[in-house]
């Protein structure tokens, strides 16, 4: 099915109805998604400086382009997928589209918004600092893993939901834990040596980290880096088939 | 590959969310509880083959739509056995995934999306589509700045231009003025003769028993009786009138 064009038309068009209709009545329109970025990296230039003593060895404003966005598209792609095929219900009842489309369109509706932040935060950060790394230039090959891992796991959480209406509710409240116990507004260097064994058991970190090595250390992601990616990748695809193929027959009576 | 319907014994059930929750509560507190199942489809045999245009007569929630989504795939069985061949076009609600706020030309292909019929999508159909709708220049306005009669007649249009071996029809009929009507009409007893195999919900429409060659009466999500489309209405509105007179 994955392979079928047709399907991932139908990913296509529902995820951009949905951003088309976010901002069909907004004077700026699509032009929102320029500006909120925008407004962001001028928040981490300005304020943040202000209110946290940055260490000099640490580009602060820099760290937080390679870590906030792709920290909110994950974490939006969940948050959102949770009750997609709750509010989707009365179509899957009465359609045969194949329902995998709906998670996976509310993961690319976030992967749309995302790569327009993510461009315009590096660019204007190569604008205001006159230098960047070429190495953000290979940031789209580590994104194949983290999308594919994003995706599973929306699959997952998306079928699990009808069975336990609690789940959106549980992946708010571990992703508002796992902000902290992820280093996306701290950098690894200011965590304590005795703790960063824990952080490899964070697949949020692991999945962000090559990402994270390429636009703000500059340097490629150390194959250990790149196979711990790949590997939270892998147990994500296999974790969502098992949860689709476990709960994606009967989940439409629990819907 | 011959068009078939093969249902056998079939079982469906639904489940109590609301006494699903409050059985997980019990469960955390250690009171174990038990899932709350409703039956939906108890024991349905049912057989259906090329020239047959079936009639699924029955009062609400007698099972009828529930029938329709066993046969389309909506809804897995719990027991029995459902064998189906040739391609499914279910045409249980006018409208599926339509937004107001996107134009009724980004609707019709929406629509085309949700349904898992983007295959049959392309600008011609859309076309047809609109020109049947006759919305003419307001194609391109927004869905909610329409009136109730063309958001029903481009739901209408978009869902019957199909060339499925099984046509389900539930409740469908054509809304709006009478010419639009009868022009509808038209174009639905046409899908009907050309799909092989045909099966309308109704509440006994006298169009719809028309049109069919065999009836089936459901009740309490059993098929009560078969037969005819004239002496299965019968049954349904003496059932009904020896309710009323009972109620």
């Amino acid at each position: 099915m994955l392979v079928d064009r047709y399907y991932a038309q139908t990913v296509f068009v529902i995820a951009k109805n949905a951003l088309e209709r976010q901002y069909r009545t907004s004077f700026l329109g699509i032009g929102w998604m320029l500006v909120s970025p925008v407004v962001q990296v001028t928040i981490f230039a300005i304020i943040m400086p202000i209110i946290r003593s940055t260490p000099h060895e640490i580009d602060y404003v820099l760290f937080l382009v390679s870590t906030f966005p792709l920290w909110s598209f994950i974490i939006g792609s969940l948050l959102r997928s949770t009750t997609t095929l709750i509010v989707e219900a009365e179509t899957i009842k009465r359609s045969l589209v194949s329902t995998t489309v709906f998670p996976l369109s509310a993961v690319l509706q976030q992967f749309y918004s995302f790569l327009i932040s993510f461009t315009v935060m590096v660019a204007m950060w190569a604008a205001l600092s006159g230098s960047w790394h070429a190495t953000v230039l290979l940031v789209p090959i580590y994104l194949v893993p983290v999308l594919i891992a994003v995706g599973a796991i929306a699959v997952a959480l998306a079928f699990l939901t009808p069975y336990v209406h609690d789940i959106p509710e549980c992946v708010q409240t571990a992703a508002s834990v796992l902000f902290w116990l992820t280093p996306v507004v701290y950098p690894m260097s200011s965590v304590p040596d005795r703790a960063r064994g824990w952080y490899s058991l964070n697949p949020i970190y692991l999945l962000m980290r090559p990402i994270s090595e390429l636009t703000y250390a500059g340097r490629l992601p150390s194959l250990s880096d790149t196979a711990a990616c790949l590997a939270v990748a892998a147990v994500a695809v296999v974790i969502g088939y098992a949860v689709h193929r476990r709960c994606g027959r009967n989940f439409v009576y629990y819907l | 590959m011959s068009v078939t319907i093969d249902l056998e014994a079939v079982e469906v059930y639904g489940v109590d969310m609301h006494a699903r929750a409050r059985s997980l509560k019990s469960w955390m507190l250690g009171r174990a509880g038990r899932e709350v199942r409703i039956p939906i489809l108890r024991g349905v045999t049912f057989h259906a083959a090329p020239g047959d245009r079936v009639a699924v007569i029955g009062p609400n929630g007698s099972g009828k739509s529930s029938l329709l989504k066993v046969i389309s795939g909506n809804y897995p069985i719990h027991a029995g056995r459902r064998h189906v061949s040739g391609t499914i076009a279910p045409l249980i609600e006018m409208g599926a995934g339509f937004d107001g706020e996107l134009t009724g030309r980004r609707n019709i292909k929406l629509s085309y999306a949700v349904r898992g019929r983007l295959r049959d999508y392309s600008r011609e159909i859309e076309q047809q589509i609109v020109d049947f709708a006759e919305l003419g220049d307001k194609i391109d306005l927004p869905l909610k700045t329409y009136s109730s009669g063309m958001s029903a007649r481009l739901a209408f249009s978009s869902a019957i231009f199909q060339r499925p071996d099984i046509l389900l029809l539930d409740e469908v009929f054509a809304v709006g003025d009478a010419a639009f009507v009868a022009k509808s009409r038209e174009l639905l007893l046409d899908q009907i003769d050309r799909a092989p195999i045909t099966l309308i919900v109704s509440h006994g429409n006298p169009d719809v028993l028309s049109a069919c060659n065999r009836a089936i009466l459901m009740r309490d999500g059993r098929i009560a009786h078969e037969g005819s489309p004239g002496d299965i209405c019968d049954r349904y509105a003496a059932a009904a009138a020896s309710a009323s007179e009972r109620g």
